[in-house]
Protein backbone atom coordinates (compact mmCIF):
# COMPACT_ATOMS: atom_id res chain seq x y z
CA UNK A 1 0.00 0.00 0.00
CA UNK A 2 2.70 2.38 1.05
CA UNK A 3 4.72 1.30 -1.94
CA UNK A 4 1.72 1.85 -4.24
CA UNK A 5 1.21 5.42 -3.15
CA UNK A 6 4.77 6.49 -2.53
CA UNK A 7 6.76 4.55 -5.09
CA UNK A 8 4.62 3.28 -7.94
CA UNK A 9 2.38 6.29 -8.37
CA UNK A 10 5.11 8.93 -8.40
CA UNK A 11 7.20 6.80 -10.69
CA UNK A 12 4.64 5.76 -13.29
CA UNK A 13 1.80 8.24 -13.11
CA UNK A 14 3.44 10.88 -15.30
CA UNK A 15 3.92 8.36 -18.10
CA UNK A 16 0.33 7.23 -17.76
CA UNK A 17 -0.85 10.83 -17.84
CA UNK A 18 1.05 11.34 -21.07
CA UNK A 19 -0.95 8.41 -22.43
CA UNK A 20 -4.16 9.90 -21.04
CA UNK A 21 -3.41 13.11 -22.90
CA UNK A 22 -3.10 11.16 -26.14
CA UNK A 23 -6.35 9.37 -25.31
CA UNK A 24 -8.07 12.73 -24.91
CA UNK A 25 -6.64 14.11 -28.13
CA UNK A 26 -7.60 10.95 -29.97
CA UNK A 27 -11.15 11.07 -28.63
CA UNK A 28 -11.76 14.75 -29.21
CA UNK A 29 -10.39 14.74 -32.75
CA UNK A 30 -12.25 11.54 -33.64
CA UNK A 31 -15.48 12.89 -32.21
CA UNK A 32 -15.19 16.14 -34.15
CA UNK A 33 -14.52 14.24 -37.38
CA UNK A 34 -17.31 11.76 -36.61
CA UNK A 35 -19.82 14.62 -36.19
CA UNK A 36 -18.84 15.97 -39.62
CA UNK A 37 -19.01 12.52 -41.22
CA UNK A 38 -22.25 11.61 -39.47
CA UNK A 39 -24.00 14.85 -40.38
CA UNK A 40 -22.78 14.68 -43.98
CA UNK A 41 -23.93 11.10 -44.39
CA UNK A 42 -27.28 11.85 -42.76
CA UNK A 43 -27.92 14.82 -45.05
CA UNK A 44 -26.92 12.90 -48.18
CA UNK A 45 -29.19 10.01 -47.26
CA UNK A 46 -32.12 12.27 -46.39
CA UNK A 47 -31.70 14.19 -49.64
CA UNK A 48 -31.69 10.82 -51.47
CA UNK A 49 -28.77 11.91 -53.65
CA UNK A 50 -28.81 9.24 -56.40
CA UNK A 51 -25.70 7.06 -56.16
CA UNK A 52 -24.11 8.74 -53.18
CA UNK A 53 -26.88 7.91 -50.73
CA UNK A 54 -26.66 4.22 -51.63
CA UNK A 55 -22.94 4.33 -50.96
CA UNK A 56 -23.55 6.05 -47.66
CA UNK A 57 -26.12 3.45 -46.67
CA UNK A 58 -23.60 0.71 -47.47
CA UNK A 59 -20.92 2.47 -45.42
CA UNK A 60 -23.19 2.72 -42.40
CA UNK A 61 -24.20 -0.92 -42.70
CA UNK A 62 -20.67 -2.27 -43.10
CA UNK A 63 -19.14 -0.15 -40.38
CA UNK A 64 -21.79 -1.12 -37.90
CA UNK A 65 -21.44 -4.82 -38.66
CA UNK A 66 -17.68 -5.19 -38.10
CA UNK A 67 -16.12 -4.97 -34.62
CA UNK A 68 -14.23 -1.75 -34.00
CA UNK A 69 -10.99 -3.53 -33.19
CA UNK A 70 -11.12 -5.37 -36.51
CA UNK A 71 -11.79 -2.09 -38.33
CA UNK A 72 -8.76 -0.53 -36.68
CA UNK A 73 -6.54 -3.44 -37.60
CA UNK A 74 -7.78 -3.52 -41.18
CA UNK A 75 -7.18 0.20 -41.59
CA UNK A 76 -3.76 0.06 -39.94
CA UNK A 77 -2.56 -2.87 -42.04
CA UNK A 78 -4.32 -2.05 -45.31
CA UNK A 79 -3.42 1.60 -45.77
CA UNK A 80 0.34 1.03 -46.18
CA UNK A 81 -0.42 -1.56 -48.87
CA UNK A 82 -2.26 0.99 -50.95
CA UNK A 83 0.52 3.48 -50.50
CA UNK A 84 -0.92 5.56 -47.67
CA UNK A 85 1.47 5.90 -44.75
CA UNK A 86 -0.40 7.16 -41.71
CA UNK A 87 1.20 7.35 -38.28
CA UNK A 88 -0.63 5.13 -35.78
CA UNK A 89 -2.26 8.13 -34.14
CA UNK A 90 -3.90 9.30 -37.34
CA UNK A 91 -4.84 5.80 -38.38
CA UNK A 92 -6.53 5.63 -34.99
CA UNK A 93 -8.37 8.89 -35.55
CA UNK A 94 -9.47 7.69 -38.98
CA UNK A 95 -10.65 4.33 -37.66
CA UNK A 96 -12.49 5.74 -34.67
CA UNK A 97 -14.14 8.58 -36.56
CA UNK A 98 -15.34 6.34 -39.38
CA UNK A 99 -16.77 3.97 -36.81
CA UNK A 100 -18.51 6.56 -34.63
CA UNK A 101 -19.50 8.53 -37.76
CA UNK A 102 -21.55 5.57 -38.98
CA UNK A 103 -23.49 5.49 -35.73
CA UNK A 104 -23.84 9.26 -35.50
CA UNK A 105 -25.28 9.43 -39.01
CA UNK A 106 -28.20 7.36 -37.75
CA UNK A 107 -28.54 9.60 -34.71
CA UNK A 108 -28.64 12.72 -36.90
CA UNK A 109 -31.01 11.09 -39.38
CA UNK A 110 -33.45 10.26 -36.61
CA UNK A 111 -33.13 13.72 -35.05
CA UNK A 112 -33.70 15.49 -38.37
CA UNK A 113 -36.62 13.23 -39.28
CA UNK A 114 -38.26 14.01 -35.97
CA UNK A 115 -38.75 17.64 -37.00
CA UNK A 116 -42.25 18.02 -38.42
CA UNK A 117 -42.24 18.63 -42.19
CA UNK A 118 -44.71 21.45 -41.62
CA UNK A 119 -41.81 23.48 -40.27
CA UNK A 120 -39.94 22.99 -43.52
CA UNK A 121 -43.02 23.94 -45.55
CA UNK A 122 -43.46 27.07 -43.43
CA UNK A 123 -39.88 28.06 -44.25
CA UNK A 124 -40.16 27.32 -47.96
CA UNK A 125 -43.46 29.18 -48.17
CA UNK A 126 -41.91 32.44 -47.00
CA UNK A 127 -39.18 32.07 -49.60
CA UNK A 128 -36.36 30.40 -47.67
CA UNK A 129 -34.00 28.18 -49.62
CA UNK A 130 -33.66 24.55 -48.61
CA UNK A 131 -30.23 25.40 -47.27
CA UNK A 132 -31.62 28.22 -45.11
CA UNK A 133 -34.39 25.96 -43.85
CA UNK A 134 -31.75 23.48 -42.73
CA UNK A 135 -29.46 26.08 -41.27
CA UNK A 136 -32.06 28.14 -39.45
CA UNK A 137 -34.93 25.79 -38.73
CA UNK A 138 -34.05 22.12 -38.84
CA UNK A 139 -30.45 21.79 -37.70
CA UNK A 140 -30.64 24.03 -34.62
CA UNK A 141 -33.44 21.83 -33.32
CA UNK A 142 -32.04 18.52 -34.54
CA UNK A 143 -28.66 19.21 -32.96
CA UNK A 144 -30.24 19.85 -29.59
CA UNK A 145 -32.23 16.66 -29.90
CA UNK A 146 -29.09 14.71 -30.83
CA UNK A 147 -26.93 16.29 -28.15
CA UNK A 148 -27.52 13.87 -25.25
CA UNK A 149 -26.87 10.89 -27.54
CA UNK A 150 -23.77 12.59 -28.90
CA UNK A 151 -22.52 13.06 -25.35
CA UNK A 152 -23.09 9.39 -24.66
CA UNK A 153 -21.10 8.42 -27.75
CA UNK A 154 -18.27 10.69 -26.69
CA UNK A 155 -18.01 9.04 -23.30
CA UNK A 156 -18.01 5.59 -24.94
CA UNK A 157 -15.37 6.83 -27.31
CA UNK A 158 -13.08 7.89 -24.45
CA UNK A 159 -13.11 4.29 -23.30
CA UNK A 160 -13.22 2.55 -26.68
CA UNK A 161 -10.21 4.52 -27.82
CA UNK A 162 -8.22 2.10 -25.65
CA UNK A 163 -8.55 -0.35 -28.55
CA UNK A 164 -6.19 1.87 -30.49
CA UNK A 165 -3.42 0.53 -28.23
CA UNK A 166 -3.49 -2.51 -30.52
CA UNK A 167 -2.18 -0.43 -33.40
CA UNK A 168 0.76 0.90 -31.43
CA UNK A 169 -0.53 4.29 -30.40
CA UNK A 170 0.93 5.35 -27.08
CA UNK A 171 -2.31 6.19 -25.43
CA UNK A 172 -3.27 5.45 -21.85
CA UNK A 173 -3.75 1.69 -22.00
CA UNK A 174 -0.69 1.07 -24.11
CA UNK A 175 1.50 3.14 -21.80
CA UNK A 176 0.16 1.03 -18.98
CA UNK A 177 1.11 -2.20 -20.73
CA UNK A 178 4.55 -0.79 -21.50
CA UNK A 179 5.11 -0.14 -17.79
CA UNK A 180 3.89 -3.61 -16.96
CA UNK A 181 6.26 -5.16 -19.47
CA UNK A 182 9.12 -3.56 -17.57
CA UNK A 183 7.93 -3.89 -13.98
CA UNK A 184 5.54 -6.89 -13.99
CA UNK A 185 3.24 -4.94 -11.65
CA UNK A 186 0.09 -5.75 -13.62
CA UNK A 187 -2.44 -5.31 -10.85
CA UNK A 188 -1.21 -1.97 -9.59
CA UNK A 189 -0.68 -0.44 -13.02
CA UNK A 190 -4.02 -1.60 -14.42
CA UNK A 191 -5.58 -0.18 -11.29
CA UNK A 192 -4.03 3.20 -12.02
CA UNK A 193 -5.14 2.98 -15.63
CA UNK A 194 -8.66 2.19 -14.49
CA UNK A 195 -8.69 5.14 -12.12
CA UNK A 196 -7.59 7.52 -14.88
CA UNK A 197 -10.25 6.22 -17.28
CA UNK A 198 -12.82 6.58 -14.55
CA UNK A 199 -11.82 10.14 -13.79
CA UNK A 200 -11.88 11.14 -17.47
CA UNK A 201 -15.25 9.53 -18.15
CA UNK A 202 -16.75 10.87 -14.98
CA UNK A 203 -15.58 14.40 -15.75
CA UNK A 204 -16.74 14.07 -19.36
CA UNK A 205 -20.17 12.91 -18.24
CA UNK A 206 -20.53 15.90 -15.92
CA UNK A 207 -19.34 18.23 -18.66
CA UNK A 208 -21.78 16.76 -21.17
CA UNK A 209 -24.59 17.13 -18.67
CA UNK A 210 -23.68 20.72 -18.03
CA UNK A 211 -23.41 21.60 -21.73
CA UNK A 212 -26.75 19.92 -22.33
CA UNK A 213 -28.42 22.00 -19.68
CA UNK A 214 -26.82 25.19 -20.95
CA UNK A 215 -27.89 24.51 -24.53
CA UNK A 216 -31.37 23.30 -23.73
CA UNK A 217 -33.48 26.32 -24.49
CA UNK A 218 -36.44 27.38 -22.43
CA UNK A 219 -38.89 25.83 -24.89
CA UNK A 220 -37.53 22.34 -24.33
CA UNK A 221 -36.79 22.43 -20.63
CA UNK A 222 -38.94 20.13 -18.57
CA UNK A 223 -41.40 21.74 -16.22
CA UNK A 224 -39.18 20.86 -13.23
CA UNK A 225 -36.80 23.65 -14.22
CA UNK A 226 -39.63 26.11 -14.30
CA UNK A 227 -40.94 24.89 -11.02
CA UNK A 228 -37.56 25.43 -9.42
CA UNK A 229 -37.32 28.90 -10.82
CA UNK A 230 -40.82 29.68 -9.71
CA UNK A 231 -40.04 28.47 -6.21
CA UNK A 232 -36.81 30.48 -6.42
CA UNK A 233 -34.72 27.43 -5.70
CA UNK A 234 -32.51 28.06 -8.68
CA UNK B 1 -58.31 48.08 -69.24
CA UNK B 2 -54.68 49.05 -69.53
CA UNK B 3 -54.65 50.36 -66.00
CA UNK B 4 -56.12 47.23 -64.43
CA UNK B 5 -53.56 45.38 -62.35
CA UNK B 6 -53.42 41.64 -63.02
CA UNK B 7 -55.12 39.46 -60.37
CA UNK B 8 -52.89 38.29 -57.52
CA UNK B 9 -53.53 34.67 -58.45
CA UNK B 10 -54.94 33.22 -61.59
CA UNK B 11 -54.83 29.48 -62.20
CA UNK B 12 -56.20 27.55 -65.14
CA UNK B 13 -56.45 23.85 -65.80
CA UNK B 14 -54.48 22.70 -62.76
CA UNK B 15 -53.87 18.97 -62.70
CA UNK B 16 -52.05 17.21 -59.88
CA UNK B 17 -51.44 13.50 -59.64
CA UNK B 18 -49.95 11.38 -56.91
CA UNK B 19 -48.99 8.15 -58.58
CA UNK B 20 -52.10 6.83 -60.29
CA UNK B 21 -54.48 9.09 -58.34
CA UNK B 22 -55.54 12.36 -59.94
CA UNK B 23 -56.01 14.61 -56.94
CA UNK B 24 -56.71 17.81 -58.86
CA UNK B 25 -58.48 17.48 -62.17
CA UNK B 26 -58.61 20.63 -64.27
CA UNK B 27 -59.10 23.17 -61.51
CA UNK B 28 -59.24 26.86 -62.40
CA UNK B 29 -59.41 29.74 -60.00
CA UNK B 30 -58.84 33.46 -60.26
CA UNK B 31 -58.78 35.66 -57.21
CA UNK B 32 -59.17 39.40 -57.68
CA UNK B 33 -57.30 41.92 -55.54
CA UNK B 34 -59.02 42.31 -52.18
CA UNK B 35 -61.21 39.30 -52.75
CA UNK B 36 -61.80 36.56 -50.15
CA UNK B 37 -62.44 33.12 -51.59
CA UNK B 38 -63.40 30.28 -49.27
CA UNK B 39 -62.77 26.75 -50.46
CA UNK B 40 -64.88 24.07 -48.90
CA UNK B 41 -65.42 20.42 -49.59
CA UNK B 42 -65.23 16.98 -48.05
CA UNK B 43 -62.02 15.52 -46.70
CA UNK B 44 -59.71 14.30 -49.44
CA UNK B 45 -61.29 16.48 -52.12
CA UNK B 46 -57.94 18.14 -52.86
CA UNK B 47 -58.25 21.46 -51.04
CA UNK B 48 -54.85 21.32 -49.38
CA UNK B 49 -53.28 20.07 -52.57
CA UNK B 50 -54.76 23.02 -54.44
CA UNK B 51 -53.13 25.49 -52.04
CA UNK B 52 -49.85 23.60 -52.22
CA UNK B 53 -49.94 23.78 -56.02
CA UNK B 54 -50.81 27.47 -56.00
CA UNK B 55 -47.84 28.18 -53.73
CA UNK B 56 -45.55 25.85 -55.66
CA UNK B 57 -44.88 23.68 -52.61
CA UNK B 58 -46.26 20.85 -54.74
CA UNK B 59 -45.78 21.88 -58.37
CA UNK B 60 -48.77 20.89 -60.51
CA UNK B 61 -48.43 18.36 -63.32
CA UNK B 62 -50.31 20.55 -65.75
CA UNK B 63 -51.96 23.93 -65.88
CA UNK B 64 -50.91 27.49 -65.68
CA UNK B 65 -50.62 29.69 -62.62
CA UNK B 66 -49.99 33.39 -62.72
CA UNK B 67 -48.89 35.36 -59.71
CA UNK B 68 -49.81 38.99 -60.32
CA UNK B 69 -49.48 38.41 -64.04
CA UNK B 70 -46.19 36.54 -63.80
CA UNK B 71 -45.97 32.86 -64.65
CA UNK B 72 -45.45 30.94 -61.40
CA UNK B 73 -42.73 28.33 -61.20
CA UNK B 74 -42.10 28.01 -64.90
CA UNK B 75 -40.38 30.31 -67.34
CA UNK B 76 -43.11 31.80 -69.48
CA UNK B 77 -43.30 30.49 -73.02
CA UNK B 78 -41.57 27.20 -72.34
CA UNK B 79 -42.18 24.60 -69.73
CA UNK B 80 -38.76 25.16 -68.25
CA UNK B 81 -38.56 25.46 -64.47
CA UNK B 82 -37.54 28.82 -63.11
CA UNK B 83 -34.31 29.04 -61.16
CA UNK B 84 -34.43 28.16 -57.47
CA UNK B 85 -33.85 31.81 -56.56
CA UNK B 86 -36.74 32.94 -58.77
CA UNK B 87 -39.06 30.36 -57.26
CA UNK B 88 -38.07 31.51 -53.77
CA UNK B 89 -38.80 35.10 -54.71
CA UNK B 90 -42.21 34.08 -56.01
CA UNK B 91 -42.99 31.95 -52.99
CA UNK B 92 -42.14 34.82 -50.68
CA UNK B 93 -44.96 36.78 -52.31
CA UNK B 94 -47.48 34.15 -51.28
CA UNK B 95 -48.33 33.91 -47.60
CA UNK B 96 -49.34 30.56 -46.18
CA UNK B 97 -50.92 29.58 -42.89
CA UNK B 98 -51.14 25.85 -42.37
CA UNK B 99 -53.48 23.50 -40.61
CA UNK B 100 -50.89 22.17 -38.20
CA UNK B 101 -49.30 24.32 -35.57
CA UNK B 102 -45.97 24.81 -37.24
CA UNK B 103 -44.34 27.80 -35.72
CA UNK B 104 -40.64 27.18 -35.28
CA UNK B 105 -40.44 26.11 -31.65
CA UNK B 106 -36.87 27.26 -31.09
CA UNK B 107 -37.73 30.87 -31.89
CA UNK B 108 -39.91 33.28 -29.92
CA UNK B 109 -43.09 34.72 -31.40
CA UNK B 110 -41.15 37.79 -32.57
CA UNK B 111 -38.31 35.54 -33.76
CA UNK B 112 -40.75 33.56 -35.89
CA UNK B 113 -42.12 36.70 -37.51
CA UNK B 114 -38.65 38.23 -38.01
CA UNK B 115 -37.04 35.15 -39.50
CA UNK B 116 -38.24 35.64 -43.08
CA UNK B 117 -37.51 39.35 -42.98
CA UNK B 118 -33.93 38.67 -41.91
CA UNK B 119 -33.07 35.57 -43.95
CA UNK B 120 -35.16 36.20 -47.05
CA UNK B 121 -35.57 39.98 -47.19
CA UNK B 122 -32.08 40.56 -45.71
CA UNK B 123 -33.44 43.22 -43.42
CA UNK B 124 -31.29 44.40 -40.47
CA UNK B 125 -32.35 42.71 -37.25
CA UNK B 126 -33.50 45.86 -35.47
CA UNK B 127 -35.71 46.91 -38.36
CA UNK B 128 -37.07 43.38 -38.71
CA UNK B 129 -37.95 43.23 -35.04
CA UNK B 130 -39.71 46.58 -35.22
CA UNK B 131 -41.80 45.32 -38.14
CA UNK B 132 -42.40 41.99 -36.41
CA UNK B 133 -43.75 43.76 -33.35
CA UNK B 134 -46.07 45.82 -35.53
CA UNK B 135 -47.44 42.64 -37.11
CA UNK B 136 -47.80 40.89 -33.77
CA UNK B 137 -49.73 43.93 -32.61
CA UNK B 138 -52.01 43.50 -35.60
CA UNK B 139 -52.97 40.03 -34.43
CA UNK B 140 -53.23 41.23 -30.82
CA UNK B 141 -50.13 39.49 -29.52
CA UNK B 142 -47.65 42.28 -28.89
CA UNK B 143 -47.50 41.24 -25.24
CA UNK B 144 -46.39 37.74 -26.23
CA UNK B 145 -43.57 38.85 -28.52
CA UNK B 146 -40.87 37.17 -26.46
CA UNK B 147 -42.76 34.00 -25.61
CA UNK B 148 -41.78 30.68 -27.15
CA UNK B 149 -44.50 28.80 -29.04
CA UNK B 150 -44.69 26.15 -26.32
CA UNK B 151 -45.90 28.86 -23.96
CA UNK B 152 -48.66 29.98 -26.33
CA UNK B 153 -52.10 28.50 -26.77
CA UNK B 154 -52.93 26.93 -30.12
CA UNK B 155 -55.01 29.95 -31.04
CA UNK B 156 -52.18 32.31 -30.19
CA UNK B 157 -49.77 30.16 -32.20
CA UNK B 158 -51.97 30.40 -35.26
CA UNK B 159 -52.22 34.16 -34.83
CA UNK B 160 -48.42 34.36 -34.73
CA UNK B 161 -48.36 32.21 -37.87
CA UNK B 162 -50.67 34.75 -39.51
CA UNK B 163 -48.35 37.58 -38.42
CA UNK B 164 -45.40 35.59 -39.80
CA UNK B 165 -47.11 35.36 -43.19
CA UNK B 166 -48.30 38.99 -43.15
CA UNK B 167 -44.82 40.30 -42.35
CA UNK B 168 -43.62 39.27 -45.79
CA UNK B 169 -46.30 41.56 -47.26
CA UNK B 170 -47.56 38.91 -49.65
CA UNK B 171 -49.71 39.49 -52.73
CA UNK B 172 -52.13 36.94 -51.37
CA UNK B 173 -52.65 34.88 -48.22
CA UNK B 174 -53.55 31.18 -48.25
CA UNK B 175 -55.10 29.56 -45.21
CA UNK B 176 -55.39 25.78 -44.99
CA UNK B 177 -57.92 24.98 -42.29
CA UNK B 178 -56.11 27.19 -39.79
CA UNK B 179 -58.55 26.35 -37.01
CA UNK B 180 -59.12 22.64 -37.45
CA UNK B 181 -56.28 21.65 -35.11
CA UNK B 182 -57.55 23.93 -32.36
CA UNK B 183 -59.68 23.31 -29.31
CA UNK B 184 -63.16 24.69 -29.99
CA UNK B 185 -62.81 27.55 -27.53
CA UNK B 186 -59.70 28.83 -29.37
CA UNK B 187 -61.23 28.90 -32.84
CA UNK B 188 -62.96 32.25 -32.38
CA UNK B 189 -59.87 34.37 -31.78
CA UNK B 190 -58.23 33.09 -34.97
CA UNK B 191 -61.36 33.59 -37.05
CA UNK B 192 -61.66 37.10 -35.62
CA UNK B 193 -58.19 37.98 -36.90
CA UNK B 194 -59.01 36.48 -40.29
CA UNK B 195 -62.31 38.31 -40.39
CA UNK B 196 -60.52 41.58 -39.69
CA UNK B 197 -58.10 40.88 -42.53
CA UNK B 198 -61.03 40.15 -44.83
CA UNK B 199 -62.65 43.46 -43.92
CA UNK B 200 -59.37 45.23 -44.68
CA UNK B 201 -59.57 43.69 -48.15
CA UNK B 202 -56.61 41.40 -47.81
CA UNK B 203 -56.62 39.02 -50.75
CA UNK B 204 -57.19 35.58 -49.29
CA UNK B 205 -57.99 32.01 -50.19
CA UNK B 206 -59.29 30.20 -47.14
CA UNK B 207 -59.82 26.46 -46.96
CA UNK B 208 -62.15 25.97 -44.04
CA UNK B 209 -64.78 23.82 -42.43
CA UNK B 210 -66.08 26.83 -40.51
CA UNK B 211 -69.26 27.43 -42.47
CA UNK B 212 -70.30 30.51 -40.53
CA UNK B 213 -66.93 32.12 -41.26
CA UNK B 214 -67.27 31.27 -44.95
CA UNK B 215 -70.80 32.64 -45.01
CA UNK B 216 -69.76 35.92 -43.40
CA UNK B 217 -66.29 36.63 -44.73
CA UNK B 218 -66.22 35.18 -48.23
CA UNK B 219 -66.92 37.07 -51.40
CA UNK B 220 -67.07 33.78 -53.21
CA UNK B 221 -67.34 30.11 -52.29
CA UNK B 222 -65.57 27.37 -54.17
CA UNK B 223 -66.98 23.92 -53.46
CA UNK B 224 -64.65 21.07 -54.34
CA UNK B 225 -65.23 17.35 -54.52
CA UNK B 226 -62.98 14.61 -55.84
CA UNK B 227 -60.42 17.01 -57.22
CA UNK B 228 -62.85 19.17 -59.17
CA UNK B 229 -64.59 22.46 -58.59
CA UNK B 230 -68.22 21.43 -58.33
CA UNK B 231 -69.77 24.78 -57.63
CA UNK B 232 -68.62 28.37 -57.50
CA UNK B 233 -71.04 30.90 -56.08
CA UNK B 234 -71.60 33.78 -53.71
CA UNK B 235 -72.06 32.70 -50.09
CA UNK B 236 -75.70 33.76 -50.19
CA UNK B 237 -76.54 31.61 -53.16
CA UNK B 238 -74.27 28.71 -52.13
CA UNK B 239 -75.61 28.41 -48.59
CA UNK B 240 -79.13 29.54 -49.39
CA UNK B 241 -79.75 27.78 -52.63
CA UNK B 242 -76.95 25.45 -53.77
CA UNK B 243 -77.19 24.57 -57.45
CA UNK B 244 -75.48 21.22 -57.35
CA UNK B 245 -76.78 18.05 -55.77
CA UNK B 246 -73.34 17.29 -54.28
CA UNK B 247 -73.14 20.74 -52.69
CA UNK B 248 -76.56 20.24 -51.17
CA UNK B 249 -75.66 16.85 -49.71
CA UNK B 250 -72.40 18.21 -48.31
CA UNK B 251 -74.17 21.17 -46.73
CA UNK B 252 -76.88 18.97 -45.25
CA UNK B 253 -74.29 16.75 -43.62
CA UNK B 254 -72.03 19.55 -42.44
CA UNK B 255 -74.63 22.02 -41.28
CA UNK B 256 -76.62 19.46 -39.38
CA UNK B 257 -73.44 18.31 -37.68
CA UNK B 258 -72.45 21.82 -36.68
CA UNK B 259 -76.09 22.76 -36.06
CA UNK B 260 -75.56 26.03 -37.81
CA UNK B 261 -78.29 28.34 -38.83
CA UNK B 262 -77.61 30.15 -42.03
CA UNK B 263 -80.01 32.80 -43.14
CA UNK B 264 -81.46 32.40 -46.60
CA UNK B 265 -80.89 35.36 -48.89
N1 LIG C 1 -48.13 13.71 -50.85
C1 LIG C 1 -49.15 12.92 -51.21
N2 LIG C 1 -48.93 11.70 -51.73
C2 LIG C 1 -49.95 10.91 -52.11
N3 LIG C 1 -51.24 11.24 -52.00
C3 LIG C 1 -51.53 12.44 -51.49
C4 LIG C 1 -50.51 13.34 -51.07
N4 LIG C 1 -51.10 14.46 -50.60
C5 LIG C 1 -52.41 14.26 -50.72
N5 LIG C 1 -52.68 13.06 -51.26
C6 LIG C 1 -54.03 12.54 -51.56
O1 LIG C 1 -54.69 13.50 -52.30
C7 LIG C 1 -56.05 13.56 -51.94
C8 LIG C 1 -56.41 14.98 -51.60
O2 LIG C 1 -55.71 15.35 -50.44
P1 LIG C 1 -55.85 16.78 -49.79
O3 LIG C 1 -55.00 16.76 -48.58
O4 LIG C 1 -55.57 17.80 -50.80
O5 LIG C 1 -57.38 16.82 -49.39
P2 LIG C 1 -58.15 17.90 -48.52
O6 LIG C 1 -59.32 18.32 -49.32
O7 LIG C 1 -57.24 18.94 -48.06
O8 LIG C 1 -58.66 17.04 -47.29
P3 LIG C 1 -58.81 17.44 -45.75
O9 LIG C 1 -60.09 18.17 -45.63
O10 LIG C 1 -58.85 16.13 -45.06
O11 LIG C 1 -57.62 18.25 -45.38
C9 LIG C 1 -56.24 12.59 -50.80
O12 LIG C 1 -56.81 11.43 -51.32
C10 LIG C 1 -54.85 12.34 -50.31
O13 LIG C 1 -54.75 11.03 -49.82
MG1 LIG D 1 -56.45 19.48 -46.21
Amino acid sequence: MVEFFFVLIPEHFPFLLEGALITLQLSILSMAAAVVIGLGVALIRLAKVPILSKLCAAYVEVWRDVPLIVQLLVIFFTLPNIGIRLPGFWAGVLGLSLNIGAYLSEVFRAAISSIDTGQRDAGLSIGMSRFTVYRRVILPQAMRIALPTLGGYFISLLKDSSLVSFIAVNELLRNGTIIIANTFRSMEVYFMVAIIYFIMSFAAARLVGWVEMKLTPAYLRPAAFDLRRRLRLA
Amino acid sequence: MLMTAPPPISATGIVKRFGAATVLDDVSLTVARGEVVCVIGPSGSGKSTLLRCLSWLAPPDAGRIELAGERLGLVDGGERLRSAAEIRRQRSRIGMVFQGLNLWPHLTAAGNVMEGLVTVRRMPKAKARELALAHLDRVGLLAKADAYPARLSGGQQQRVAIARALAMEPEILFFDEPTSALDPELVGEVLDVMGALARQHTTMVVVTHEMSFAAEAADRILFMDEGRVVEEATPASFFGNPREERSRRFLDRTLSRYRLLVRSP
